[in-house]
């Protein structure tokens, strides 16, 4: 049996955010959402908790600390670099999504514009991310 | 020469693809869902009589290369729910790059220019479609259903079955055994 999930969305948008979180609770009101406006507050957030999110969704475009700088970050903190992060954006450059799994992004999703779809791209995503914890677990 | 069509779904569509060549005399290899061998190349005038021959099954040829890459995704999705669990336990992202030879984003993107939704909302009312199947043609349980296709929990399947269909997976099926419903797959 696991434990709660627990995810954390980093994302400037409010609005964004909030359709984030309404999505999350229609696909499991158990899941455990924490959230975060850039890059920089989802950094002290982690390294000042002494429990760490099973996921990270990041928006890439933020000001001041965006998300590639976030990953980076994140993926070179020894006791952060093993939470899955899925990187979603409204860019659609191959390159860049190539760049970001390099860098450790396991995942990488185009933001929708319509809000009906965010509903099925977080459905979708964590399922498919939910399916593999038990298997991580049990190993 | 290869032919594409689309909106073949399942069984039936390939029976009615076989019925359109038959009676036009036109000799083929063999006939997957959205793609046809054929052992001849076809003239501009057959071509419009295959086409309009496979319109009365609401099915149409296709010549967009986009078109086709598109067709191409759904029926990876669709041969995808209907195979053996080893393979659902595949990432969709791994198994249709794979599939396909390009890069998922690169597929993301044209899925949604043509379509105007994503490839994920796309496996997730097809995979429900799928569940309902299970319910009626099987008649399996819920808890079986989500083992089969390699649900995260049974109570997944039904909140997203709910979100949806608009009834749960309970609902829907005593709607079955009354004989209040209507089927959707293939209208």
């Amino acid at each position: 049996m696991r434990d709660r999930i627990s995810l954390l969305i980093i994302d400037d948008d409010a609005d964004d955010r909030n359709l984030f979180l309404e999505a999350v609770k229609e696909v499991d009101e158990e899941i455990e959402c924490i959230t975060a406006s850039d890059g920089k507050e989802a950094l002290d957030l982690l390294k000042n908790s002494s429990s760490l999110p099973d996921f990270i969704f990041l928006d890439l475009r933020m000001p001041r600390f965006n998300g590639k700088k976030c990953l980076f970050e994140i993926k070179n903190d020894e006791r952060l670099k093993s939470i899955p992060v899925i990187i979603y954006t409204t860019s659609k450059e191959i390159e860049e999504s190539r760049d970001l799994k390099e860098m450790g992004a396991i995942h990488f999703i185009s933001k929708p514009t319509n809000p009906e779809e965010i509903y099925y791209l977080v459905s979708f995503t964590l399922e498919e991310q939910l399916r593999i914890l038990p298997r991580k677990n049990q190993a | 020469m290869t032919l594409y069509i689309r909106n073949m779904v399942c069984l039936r569509c390939k029976m009615a693809v076989q019925s359109v060549l038959e009676g036009l005399s036109i000799r083929y290899s063999s006939i997957e869902l959205g793609k046809v061998a054929l052992l001849e190349v076809l003239s501009p005038d057959q071509q419009k009589k295959i086409n309009a021959a496979l319109q009365h099954y609401k099915l149409e040829l296709m010549d967009d290369k986009r078109k086709i890459l598109v067709e191409r995704i759904k029926i990876l999705i669709i041969e995808l729910l209907h195979s053996p669990d080893n393979e659902m336990r595949l990432k969709l992202s791994e198994y249709l790059s794979k599939g396909l030879h390009y890069d998922y984003t690169y597929l993301s993107n044209i899925f949604s220019e043509m379509e105007g939704s994503t490839i994920e909302r796309f496996y997730i009312v097809t995979r429900i479609e799928r569940v309902k199947e299970l319910i009626v043609y099987e008649d399996l349980s819920v808890t079986e259903i989500a083992y089969q296709l390699n649900y995260s929990s049974v109570s997944h399947l039904c909140l997203q079955f709910k979100k949806v269909t608009g009834q749960t997976p309970s609902m829907f099926r005593k709607k079955c055994e009354s004989g209040d419903f209507v089927w959707r797959i293939c209208e």
